[in-house]
């Protein structure tokens, strides 16, 4: 029976489908929405700012599969559209705060004393502001747009992922090979990126898995508020706020691009629950041991 | 305990004093000051040159700091330039009204959150169990601003049974004052139930496993007793922390939900004076919402150190 590495102890039957069912369930949706998000212009059946003003606020129909909005726009293409920002948007935003905030922990958790301190307290300030407040009050003093979006989405999470690096480089920094590595004279960058680095990847790929999540919920609020992207780009947030007017009459231009959303993040957070348990030996065994 | 207290203490009070710099760094380090956004594009250099004087813009910002931070302390937080009016009198209304709609959502995140996490761990495993988990996914998955839009299609726009935006304080009657305060506070609830729920169910797990509730159960203990007296009150310790950790997620929730209801609190008042260029009023208005956030964290902190005798007796031996 294939194992994996290093895992002794067969696992109960009935607990390994519901382990490998999360990966494959949330890997196959987060496939079949980064495909579709790909080849937008290919499977949307319209151009996302197409107007067709002879067919406003026409319901899901065989031309109009989800419907169109307040100016003809087929809401369908606009939410395919729409993934590739959001997509766009969630992956940039967490790369910036891994680019940023890995280093940022590294440093602290391996040089300890008062680099870790100053860092960790300045984090600590950063963290004391309620989410949602401190991107606005960034965003209050420029005109936002996308690039700007992800950078201060991706600059809030740098405290979080800062935090998780730094805690899982105190534990490394334990180990003998470490210890090895500073007998051998080697430098603390080869020692923080040759030697660490490697091994902390686990936690923070499942860590990123779900940031992503995070930042395209928190960049479609954003959108959602107006400080976000702008219009007439199609974005999941921006077309929910638009349609607020319409929901009465018509509330598939709300609807669709919103159920498209919690599927991605559902399956987001699928894919990351099913990592960390894949690559936490001590979760393999079902949870409450 | 006291040293405890004294270190929390010391240490908001630090948090407190360099996030007011941050908040007032990033608003006044950025171009474009209040002088050049209340003249708008009609401005002569002279009548600029006349506003900064007027407004103390020249001085050094330490000095500019100094101003604006002692006047906060004794509660004048200067004037609105889109009302110009005084800003506390407005911040305060918005305020109450925020903390009616903010406390209703915490209490029923925490007694709906705790149940749900209860129930869930008693039925490990079961029907229940996944049923509870999966109703977490979806109260995370969906944000809140897609649950508002959900609610007000199924109980405003089909159903009419809440009106869809607004407010109506308590005296214009009672109904009418909660009619429009349900969909809201449904609303956050459902973001933030499932954080509770999974908490409160993964650490009653742990403490139902441990020897003393396997003792009270073999002392003949109803399972009723045994979880009410002797479980939940060590189960619900980390749920406290967490539930201060959800406050500011909560702040977030209620700046996009007083967004989509139209309602007149706080959150509001920062839309509208963000999307006017009101710096002064942005300015206090995240000055007070830090702060409060910053004030319910060290409450949660002590009333945890309170609750947990590791921490109310092992504090000085550390």
């Amino acid at each position: 029976m294939a194992l994996p590495l290093g895992n002794t102890v067969a696992q109960p039957a009935w607990r390994r489908p519901a382990l490998r069912g999360k990966l494959l369930v949330g890997g196959a949706l987060l496939g079949i929405i980064v495909l579709l998000a790909l080849f937008a212009p290919i499977v949307a059946p319209f151009p996302p700012e197409e107007l067709h003003v002879a067919d406003r606020f026409q319901a899901p129909n065989a031309i109009y599969l989800a419907g169109t909005d307040e100016l003809g726009r087929d809401v369908l293409s606009r939410t395919l559209y729409g993934s590739r920002l959001s997509l766009f948007l969630g992956l940039a935003a967490t790369f910036i705060a891994m680019l940023i905030g890995i280093p940022l922990g590294l440093l602290a958790g391996y040089s300890r004393g008062w680099l870790d301190e100053l860092i960790m307290r300045l984090l600590d300030v950063m963290m004391s502001f309620p989410p949602i407040i401190l991107i606005l009050l960034v965003l209050a003093v420029m005109t936002p747009n996308l690039a700007k979006t992800a950078l201060v989405v991706g600059l809030l999470y740098v405290p979080a992922v800062a935090r998780l690096a730094r805690s899982v480089t105190l534990s490394i920094a334990a180990e003998d090979f470490i210890q090895a590595a500073r007998a051998r004279g080697e430098s603390r960058l080869y020692i923080l990126f040759r030697e660490i680095m490697p091994n902390a990847w686990p936690p923070l790929v499942v860590d990123a898995s779900l940031r992503v999540s995070f930042a395209i919920l928190l960049a479609a609020v954003l959108s959602f508020l107006g400080f976000g992207v702008q219009p007439p780009q199609a974005d999941w947030g921006l077309m929910i706020s638009q349609s607020r007017s319409f929901l009465q009459i018509s509330p598939w231009i709300a609807l669709t691009p919103g159920i498209v959303m919690c599927l991605t993040v559902v399956s987001l957070s699928l894919l990351g629950d099913g990592l960390r348990e894949h690559l936490d030996p001590r979760l393999r065994h079902g949870p409450g041991l | 305990m006291l040293v405890y207290v004294l270190q929390r203490l010391a240490s908001v009070t630090v948090i407190l004093i360099a996030m007011s710099i941050l908040v007032f760094a990033v608003v006044n380090l950025l171009p474009g000051n209040t002088a050049i956004i209340m003249l708008g594009s009609y401005s002569t250099p002279e009548a600029l040159a006349a506003l900064e004087a007027k407004l103390g813009l020249n001085d050094p910002l330490a000095v500019q700091y100094w101003r604006w931070a002692t006047d906060a302390l004794t509660g004048d937080l200067g004037n609105s330039l889109v009302m110009e009016r005084p800003i506390a009198p407005i911040l305060w209304d918005a305020l109450q009204r925020s903390a009616i709609l903010a406390i209703a959502a915490i209490v029923c995140v925490a007694i709906i959150g705790i149940l749900l996490g209860v129930v869930a761990a008693l039925y490990e495993g079961r029907l229940t169990d996944h049923a509870v988990s999966l109703f977490g996914y979806l109260g995370m998955a969906i944000p809140e601003f897609f649950w508002a839009i959900v609610l007000i299609i199924l109980f405003s726009s089909y159903l009419g049974w809440f009106p869809t935006v607004g407010y109506e304080p308590l005296s214009a009657g009672l109904w009418p004052f909660l009619s429009h305060l349900v969909l809201p506070v449904v609303t956050l609830t459902l973001t933030l139930i499932a954080h509770i729920s999974r908490l409160t169910r993964s650490s009653m797990l742990d403490v139902l496993q441990s020897s003393y509730i396997r003792a009270a159960r073999a002392r003949g203990l109803p399972e009723r007793v045994v979880v009410m007296n002797h479980a939940l009150r060590n189960g619900l310790l980390p749920t406290i922390t967490v539930l201060a950790q959800d406050f500011g997620w909560l702040i977030g929730g209620i700046v996009v939900i007083e967004s989509v209801f139209a309602y007149p609190g706080l959150g509001r008042l920062l839309i509208f004076s963000i999307e006017r260029h009101d710096l002064p009023f942005v300015q206090a208005i995240v000055l007070v919402v830090t702060a409060t956030f910053c004030l319910a964290n060290l409450g949660a902190d002590l009333l945890y150190a309170a609750l947990n005798p590791k921490i109310r007796y092992g504090a000085s031996s550390r």
